[in-house]
């Protein structure tokens, strides 16, 4: 690469070009994302109702969530979604999810099955394996890549479920379908607390990077050919 | 797969059982499209494809913009104005700074590369709040800037087209260079054009999230006139559910652009599709 510019001599303006290109994109970022971080966790240890002038409250933050059984109900919902457990009103918010997203899970499954070499089934033949087997051994081995992917993103849109249950139950009935988003969002806009809710935000990221770096390790295989 | 296309009995099941699966996903559109098309008191009490089926349910739409203070055709407006900017913004800016990314070597170009990463693998929703702050503090509550600005780049776009445009030979730069091609006719002229299914990607999904975005502009839109039509929608179907009609009617106004987009770029997605997986 140096070598190219070089030969060109072009090599000073275009390094300039492409640090003045980078620096653009870091100076949205420091407004669009670092000021809003470094407002994340001012709010975690502030008591602040938007209108008043913000308290450092310290830790009392994360006292109130832990005491906070509508919060931690709604992450359980997570898992409850994740696991189609059965009460009807959840069944139906999986269901609906489920139904928006399987065309996208179908594409990326179907893009790893394309790529499975042919060779691999015709030994599976001569090896008289059974489609069972082909389909134990071979296929899901081989697309354990894009199954992986399907999982991940499962997941994440699981805990950004917000939509559905704002829409079609609010939450309840006895709030069984609320989510982890719609108790942020009620806390920051209704309840007024946004320094709890930037909070239970940080909380959720941290659960859901746990629950998808556990199914990783549980379920992740480096499949290779030989 | 090729047991699949050989003309069996077996295959014939599955073919069907396939097709009836696909039939079934189907049915929700279908049905939310036909209500569309009959008076709400015949949704419930008549076949799928009977019924008297009429426009009423549109102009009935466009017409309570001012007995129900909800204007539809605004709305419509307003998200085709908010995610067209947002979707030309990301494509420009991305195409861009991933050049910059993948063909020129400048200081600190790794450490870029590993801060988009770390974006990337934080969830947007923990910014919500604190963004809202923002917007506050600059005055934008109520305004197309707070659905617009934020989302003028995307770490995710700059991504996938950099590593897209690592695989374009240097050899075509060089000879732009030589003719001397801008900047801007490198990527625009070479570099877009040869790496067109990522471009098409970036823009899909990009178009797609920005027009079906909900919780955010909930937060920071509450005047009616500035609302996209997903926000407008929500608001009309929670307070006149019982207008099943003009409800569906309006959901399928909601889903025709990202249907029809599908349906022109098509090929173009599914190939993005497989590349973005690699």
């Amino acid at each position: 690469m140096k070598k190219f510019f070089s030969t060109i001599g072009g090599n000073i303006r275009d390094v300039h070009i492409g640090a003045l290109l980078a620096i653009s994109y870091l100076l949205f970022n420091v407004v669009f994302w670092a000021y809003p971080f470094i407002w994340l966790a001012i709010l975690s240890f502030t008591d602040w109702r938007f209108f008043d002038t913000p308290v450092f409250s310290g830790l009392k933050n994360i006292y109130i969530i832990l005491d906070d059984v509508e919060f931690w109900r709604s992450l359980w919902n997570v898992a409850r979604f994740l696991g189609y457990y059965i009460p009807m009103a959840m069944f139906s918010i999986s269901l609906m999810v489920t139904w928006k997203f399987v065309g996208y899970y179908g594409l990326i499954l179907y893009s790893g099955l394309v790529d499975i070499p042919k060779e691999i089934y015709d030994a599976a033949r001569l090896d008289n394996a059974t489609p069972l087997t082909r389909l134990l051994r071979v296929t899901l081995p081989m697309i354990n890549g894009q199954l992986i992917m399907v999982l991940i993103f499962a997941i994440t849109v699981a805990f950004g479920i917000f939509t559905e249950p704002y829409m079609m139950t609010g939450g309840g009935p006895l709030e069984s379908t609320n989510m982890p988003l719609l108790v942020m969002y009620e806390t920051a806009f209704s309840r007024l607390q946004p320094g709890r809710a930037a909070l239970m935000a940080i909380i959720i990221a941290l659960v859901s990077y746990a629950v998808i770096k556990i199914m990783r390790r549980a379920f992740e295989r480096n499949v290779e050919l030989v | 797969m090729n047991w699949l296309r050989k003309k069996t009995p077996g295959s014939w099941i599955i073919t069907i059982l396939m097709y009836g699966l696909a039939l079934t996903w189907l049915y929700p559109y279908i049905w939310m499209v036909m209500a569309s098309l009959k008076p709400t008191t015949e949704i419930y009490n008549t076949g799928l494809f009977s019924g008297h089926f009429t426009l009423e349910n549109y102009r009935f739409l466009f017409d309570s913009a001012e007995k129900l203070n909800r204007p539809f055709l605004k709305s419509l407006f307003n998200s085709f104005f908010i995610t067209l900017s947002v979707t030309g913004s990301v494509v420009v800016t991305s195409a861009f700074i991933a050049f910059a990314m993948a063909k020129i070597d400048f200081w600190g170009r790794e450490r870029l590369h590993n801060f988009i990463l770390f974006q990337m693998v934080l969830p947007g929703m923990m910014l919500t709040i604190p963004m809202f702050v923002l917007i506050r503090q600059l005055g934008l509550v109520n305004t197309y800037a707070a659905m617009i600005l934020p989302a003028m780049m995307s770490g995710w776009g700059i991504f996938m087209m950099s590593q897209a445009f690592k695989g374009t030979p240097n050899d075509y730069i060089d000879a732009a260079r030589l003719d001397r091609a801008s900047l801007w006719q490198i990527v625009f002229n070479l570099m877009v054009p040869l790496n067109k299914s990522i471009v098409a990607i970036v823009a899909l999904f990009t178009f797609t999230g920005t027009w079906d975005n909900f919780m955010w502009p909930l937060i920071v839109i509450s005047d009616v006139d500035k609302m996209p039509l997903s926000v407008l929608l929500a608001t009309f179907s929670k307070q006149y559910g019982m207008y099943v009609g003009p409800v569906m009617a309006g959901s399928v106004l909601q889903a025709l652009p990202l249907v029809l987009l599908f349906i022109v770029f098509r090929r173009y997605f599914l190939q993005g599709m497989s590349l973005s997986l690699k």
